[in-house]
This record gives C-alpha cells, sequence and structure tokens, in this order.
C-alpha cells in the first residue's frame, strides 16, 4: 500500500474510534450493559495503534501529533473507561463519564490531525486537552439530575469540589494553549542572521547591455481584457497580455538582452510579470509587495534580464496569479542556443484551461503541420495550469531532451510511454519525423492535442489508446553524471511539511493549505547566505498533490521517498510532490534575494501555501502585503 | 435559558438551510472549485462551531443528555463532512473527479440530510420543552 492509502486509512480508522467510544458512551448513558460496543471501541483503538505504526515507518512527519498526543491521550481515557465499567455498576455515572472522555479523546485526536497537523503544538496539545476535559464536565453537569443535587449541603461537596478544580484546570490550559504561539525565523540549522541589511531587491536588477554578440530584444507587453475566439467558435472573455492568450511569445538567442515593458490597460487590481523558471536577478522577478510595487491600470514596469540560460521557460503575473492567470495573464519564454540547427521544426504548446475548455497553444480543436519527414522536431510542453496534465507523443519514440529547461544527461529513446507534466514545469521532446503521421495526445482526449503529418492527406484519423501507457519516472530516466553537491555537502536543511489545518491567511483564519501548519504570510522565513547549499526535504501528509516552486533558483533532485535519483541529473523549477510523498532537493545560493517558494497549484498557494527564502542581508522596500 | 436554547436551535436549522443553498450555488458556477465553495465551507465552519455553542448552551441549562446529545451530534456529523471532502479528494488525481471519489463524495449529500433532520428534530424537542403541553393549575 501506498504511503497515500495508509493516510486515508488511519483517517478512517481515526473516525472509526470516535463512532465506536460515542457509541459505547450513550449504550452507557441508557443504563444498558455496555460491555459489546465498549470492546468494539477498544479493538478499534487497537486497530488505530497498528495503522499509526505503519505510518510511523513512512516518516515521522506522517505520525507525530498522533504519537506524541492523539494516541496517549486515547489510550489512556480509554484504558481509564475500562476499567472505571468493569468495576462500576451498570449505567454508573462515573462510567458513562468515562466512556464519553474517551469519546472525546478519539475526537480531540482527530481534530489536532485534521485542523493543526504537523508539528505538533504545546498551544494546540493543551487546547485540545482543556477542550477534552471542558466536554467530560458538562457530560458530568448534563447526567446530573437537578433533583439529586443536595440542597442542604453546607460546605463544598465532592462532586462540586471536582467540578471547580476540573473547571480551574480546563481554563488553565486552554488558556496557557491559546497564549503559546510565535512567530520566528527559521535558520535551517545554519547560522543566524547578521544584524545589518545593507541590499535592498530594488537594487538587485538586470543588466542594461547583451553579452558580446547578442542583440536587445525589445518587447511592450500591455494587459488588458479582451475576446478570445477560438477554432471551436467559442468566445471566452480573458485577461490578456496583448490581447491574446497565450501572451506575446518572447524568443531570445542565448547571450541577447530580453526588455520588456509591462504596461497595463484595464486589470483593475493590478498585474506583474514572472519569469518562471529564469532566475532573473531578484529585482526582476515580478513579484508585487516583496520585488516591486504591482502594476495598476496607467502605470508600467520594465525588466531586463540576460537570456543566458538556454531552454523552455514562461511568464505569467504573479499578483493574485490565481485569478489573473487562470484568465489568461500568461505567455511564453524560449531561450535558443546561437547556432540552432538549420531546418528544424520547433514547436512551443503551452496548455492552458479556460472554464473547463483545455487549450493547446490558442487552440481548442487538433492542430495540424506539415512536417518533412526526416526534419528534426522539437516539442516544447508548457503545463500553465495549476494541475498536472497528461501528454503522451504516439507514431514515433522520441526522446525527453530537457525538463523545466535544463537538457537531461543522454535520454533514452522511449516510446508509449505517459509524461506527466506537473503545474508550471516544461519538458522538450525531440525526435526526427518519421514518414507517417505523429500525434500529441493530452489528457486522453481524441479531438485535442497536436498532429504532425509527412505530407498532405496523410492518413491520421487513428490514434492509439494512450491511457494506459506507463508514466514515464524522471529520477531513473536518462544517465547519471557528476553533480555539482549533493546532500552531505548541505550548510543548511529546511523541512517542509505540506498539509491542510486551520491557519491565519491574510489576517482571517481559514481552512488553510499549510507549511508546517501555518499559512502564509505567518510561515517564517527561510534565511540563507550566498554560497551555501541549501537542502530542502519537501513532505506531503495532504491528500492533494502540491507542485513545489522555488523561484530564483533551479534545485536539483536528489531523492524521492527515500530512493535516490538513478537517473540523469535532474534540475527542476517545478515538481510534483503528490499525497505521501517525500522529495529531498538541493540548490546552490547563488541568486541573492528575496524568493518565494511556493506551490504552483496557485489557489493552493491563494490558501497558504507560500513562504520566502530569503538572503541574510537582503531587504525589500515593497513592504508588506505580498501578493503572489 | 431553555427558551435561548430554542432559539439558538432554530438559527441552527436556517444556517444548516443556508448550507444546502451555498452547495448548490457553488456547484453551478464557472469558477474553479476552490472559489465557488469559498461561502460554503466558511458557513460549515461556522455551523460547526455554532453546533457545539448550541451544545454547551444545553449542558450549561442541563437540559436532557438527549437533546443536548443531539446537538453534539450535529457539530460531529457537520465535523464529518470535511472528512469526506477529503478523503473524497483522495480518489481523485491531476484535478479530475474519479468514479471513486465522486462515490465516498455522494456520502457528503447523504450526511448533509441526517445534518438537516437532526437539527429539525433539536428544534422541535426544544420547543416541546420551552411550551409545556399541560398547562399547569
Amino acid at each position: 500500500m501506498t504511503t497515500a492509502a495508509w493516510i486515508v486509512a488511519d483517517l478512517v480508522v481515526a473516525v472509526l474510534t470516535v463512532i465506536t467510544w460515542f457509541a459505547a458512551g450513550i449504550t452507557a448513558a441508557r443504563r444498558r450493559a455496555a460491555r459489546v460496543p465498549l470492546a468494539g471501541a477498544v479493538l478499534v483503538t487497537v486497530l488505530r495503534v497498528v495503522t499509526v505504526m505503519v505510518l510511523a515507518g513512512r516518516g515521522w512527519w506522517f505520525v507525530q501529533e498522533k504519537v506524541l498526543f492523539g494516541l496517549p491521550l486515547l489510550v489512556s481515557s480509554g484504558l481509564v473507561a475500562v476499567l472505571v465499567t468493569i468495576r462500576g455498576t451498570v449505567g454508573g455515572r462515573p462510567a458513562v463519564v468515562a466512556t464519553f472522555t474517551a469519546a472525546y479523546a478519539a475526537l480531540a485526536g482527530l481534530a489536532v490531525s485534521v485542523l493543526a497537523g504537523y508539528p505538533l503544538t504545546l498551544g494546540g496539545a493543551l487546547i485540545a486537552i482543556g477542550l477534552v476535559g471542558a466536554a467530560a464536565l458538562l457530560t458530568a453537569r448534563v447526567l446530573t439530575v437537578p433533583s439529586e443535587t443536595p440542597a442542604e449541603d453546607p460546605g463544598m461537596s465532592r462532586r462540586r469540589f471536582l467540578g471547580l478544580t476540573g473547571g480551574a484546570v480546563v481554563v488553565g490550559a486552554t488558556g496557557t494553549g491559546v497564549g503559546v504561539s510565535f512567530v520566528s525565523s527559521d535558520s535551517g540549522g545554519g547560522p543566524g542572521e547578521a544584524a545589518t541589511t545593507d541590499i535592498s531587491v530594488s537594487d538587485l536588477r538586470g543588466p542594461s547591455s547583451p553579452a558580446p554578440g547578442g542583440v536587445v530584444r525589445r518587447h511592450v507587453l500591455t494587459a488588458r481584457t479582451a475576446t478570445a475566439r477560438l477554432p471551436s467558435g467559442r468566445e471566452l472573455e480573458v485577461w490578456t497580455y496583448n490581447g491574446g492568450v497565450p501572451g506575446t511569445a518572447i524568443t531570445a538567442a542565448k547571450g541577447d538582452l530580453v526588455e520588456v515593458r509591462l504596461r497595463n490597460t484595464d486589470i483593475e487590481d493590478g498585474v506583474t510579470l514572472h519569469w518562471h523558471g529564469y532566475d532573473v536577478p531578484c529585482g526582476e522577478d515580478g513579484v508585487p509587495g516583496v520585488t516591486q510595487d504591482v502594476v495598476t491600470p496607467g502605470k508600467d514596469f520594465v525588466y531586463r534580464f540576460r537570456a543566458d540560460q538556454v531552454g523552455t521557460y514562461w511568464y505569467h503575473t504573479h499578483f493574485a496569479s490565481h485569478i489573473g492567470v487562470r484568465k489568461g495573464l500568461y505567455g511564453t519564454l524560449v531561450v535558443t542556443p546561437r547556432d540552432l540547427p538549420a531546418g528544424q521544426v520547433d514547436l512551443t504548446l503551452p496548455v492552458h484551461t479556460f472554464d473547463g475548455t483545455v487549450v493547446l497553444a490558442g487552440r481548442d480543436d487538433r492542430a495540424e503541420h506539415t512536417v518533412p519527414p526526416g526534419a528534426p522536431v522539437r516539442l516544447r510542453l508548457v503545463n500553465t495550469d495549476s494541475d498536472p496534465h497528461r501528454f503522451a507523443l504516439a507514431g514515433t519514440p522520441f526522446r525527453l531532451a530537457a525538463v523545466d529547461g535544463r537538457d537531461l544527461n543522454e535520454p533514452d529513446e522511449v516510446s508509449e510511454v505517459g509524461l506527466r507534466l506537473t503545474s508550471g514545469g516544461r519538458y522538450d521532446l525531440v525526435f526526427d519525423m518519421p514518414d507517417t503521421p505523429v500525434a500529441l495526445v493530452l489528457d486522453a482526449d481524441p479531438d485535442g492535442g497536436l498532429l504532425l503529418a509527412p505530407g498532405k492527406g496523410a492518413d491520421a484519423s487513428i490514434l492509439p489508446s494512450t491511457s494506459d501507457w506507463p508514466e514515464l519516472d524522471l529520477l531513473t530516466y536518462g544517465v547519471s553524471a557528476a553533480v555539482p553537491f549533493g546532500a552531505k555537502d548541505a550548510d543548511r536543511h529546511y523541512t517542509l511539511v505540506l498539509d491542510r489545518g486551520l491557519a491565519v491567511v491574510d489576517g482571517g483564519p481559514t481552512y488553510a493549505h499549510t507549511v508546517n501548519g501555518r499559512g502564509h504570510p505567518s510561515i517564517p522565513d527561510q534565511v540563507v547566505t550566498e554560497g551555501e547549499i541549501v537542502t530542502m526535504t519537501v513532505v506531503n501528509r495532504s491528500l492533494v498533490t502540491h507542485p513545489w516552486h522555488l523561484h530564483g533558483h533551479p534545485v536539483l533532485i536528489l531523492s524521492r521517498d527515500g530512493v535516490a535519483r538513478s537517473g540523469s541529473p535532474l534540475w527542476m523549477d517545478s515538481f510534483d510532490v503528490r499525497p505521501g510523498e517525500v522529495w529531498e532537493v538541493a540548490f546552490e545560493a547563488t541568486n541573492p534575494g528575496i524568493w518565494m517558494n511556493h506551490c504552483h497549484n496557485l489557489p493552493h498557494a491563494d490558501q497558504g501555501m507560500m513562504l520566502r527564502l530569503r538572503y541574510d542581508g537582503v531587504s525589500s522596500p515593497f513592504g508588506g502585503s505580498h501578493h503572489h | 435559558m431553555r427558551k435561548a436554547f430554542t432559539a439558538l436551535a432554530v438559527v441552527l436549522l436556517l444556517l444548516v438551510v443556508g448550507q444546502f443553498f451555498l452547495a448548490a450555488s457553488g456547484a453551478f458556477e464557472s469558477v474553479p472549485k476552490d472559489e465557488s465553495f469559498k461561502p460554503h465551507r466558511a458557513l460549515g465552519f461556522g455551523i460547526v462551531l455554532f453546533a457545539i455553542l448550541l451544545t454547551i448552551v444545553g449542558a450549561v441549562a442541563r437540559l436532557p443528555g438527549r437533546l443536548v446529545g443531539m446537538a453534539g451530534l450535529v457539530a460531529g456529523l457537520a465535523l464529518l463532512q470535511t472528512v469526506i471532502r477529503v478523503i473524497a479528494g483522495a480518489f481523485d488525481d491531476a484535478g479530475k473527479t474519479s468514479t471513486a471519489g465522486a462515490l465516498v463524495f455522494g456520502l457528503h449529500a447523504v450526511n448533509a440530510l441526517l445534518i438537516a433532520a437532526v437539527s429539525v428534530r433539536i428544534v422541535r424537542q426544544a420547543r416541546q420543552l420551552s411550551t409545556p403541553a399541560v398547562p399547569v393549575s
């Protein structure tokens, strides 16, 4: 069973502990013999111990709060309930209260797991214990028929004393729990921060001239609303860069200077340009509130950076991006080598979903291209959505030449494989055109995708079923080679445990997508010093996929679920951490600034799953409300 | 105190009815689920908290255990709605709903009916308590 399956199993058993303990409590309250329901509750509790132990084998992050809080509370209160029931009279008040208390303990354990998660905090544990105590006291109160209370009691009865003491403990625990709360920055085991900040991100700007031999590529991108008409005839109300979706394609040759003036006509809330995966100087990164002010209607901003990285990239707005990108504020950025092979067919294919309609390179039908047999073909796949897409290439073997713009080492020729492309990620597929048709299939949809025909009139009506093709595993693909650094070189290490939980996001409590139990902007900054090697362990405790994206740096994939990469060195800027997975990645801190480190499922980022990676000594003058 | 409990129980019932409305209106919006169900999610937590409040008021007022238990049951069932959603989501992949996920999520609607039924019973029993059937002579 996968870790995700065990997480679900454990959750179901946890719900069952709540149900069975309440059932035992209700049976006892009706003054019936509660032996059978009680035995059932005990059995389910034992089962819960087993599921937690199995999960513990998959990683401490998955069980920490269960082992340290939920289970001890449940087992001890359950034990008390059993003992009191065995010794007491059938339906006696102590037995009923004790059994209900075990039920509250089961509920508290479940609530701490579902609402708070990892890591267990003293505050969370105290609040939960306080609430269990309060519930037990209230239960005792309800069970006391008013006439039973002796009216002539002169002093303090034992019952009343117990009630008051219990109440004091409850209030104390809950109060302390609420009080224990703090935010700080995390140094990841490295040296602490210097006292002074002497670099501003607004000074970390790109060069103003190209490399020798390069040219300046000037563009103006104007953000504005528009109506896009798709080949199917469907019309979409979209937000665009320069009136179309995708926005104007930006291309450059290695060494060129890219200069883009962003204007905003009528996107009321404002826009920016973020160069996804491109390691621009921090001041060009396009994060409003961190690297610049948001560009509102009538305003503009000029981005400059040297196109030193060859490969497939894309750009999009980073202001309220869960809305802006979805509505169409995206485009592609492709940097080619200076000596491009002649005759190559090079197609850039960003996929995007508008209101349920999947659009590939601006088309919602199956686009057709005529390609002469023997011609080298490069297909650049870009996923601009928040969810992953599955591609398949039918009709020819091919190589996955590059991932996230960066070339793989000796990629094998493969065929009949599924390619899962994470949110924000890019794949470059290369092959020589055969003399038969080739089809790029997207999400197993026979009507979409792309068809390459060797000549006019080629019959391409028959598409194979690609949905059962096995998924290509990037960690075993290609040939291993020396890498500049590994886990043993780490100067700092950060762990990011991704989950759902109650957290404060933008000033209000929500059921957020959390990192280490917190939501943006309350997640502590990760601090690094220039030149350091930093490793990150990214753990997904939740039951949804989180595509992780660090700005400004490619990360080297070290391992997944404890299994080291055995294929080509793999550098990515967006990697899918699926439910129950644990990824170990590393990067070199060579690009000073303040960088967002977030989930690229953009609604998740909006709901808290986002933090900042800050170089020691760097500050931002655009303070405050960083609306991604 | 009993009157207050009855009034709160009626408010709880109204909240539950409102929750059905938000579920339906969220389902027919074209924006992604995460956004269109935001009010539904918020009210869901509101109902959990409100049911807990009702339970506490009932316990403090020393209403019959059955009535207090039912208020607690609403809180528990409302919390279960989130758990059902999380488990159903685990069967889905790549943002697309799977058959297993859809089947599990169907329980969300069944459980919602249960919540509504229990809320109605609470209101009825509370009203019987606060207005004695036999006039005291």
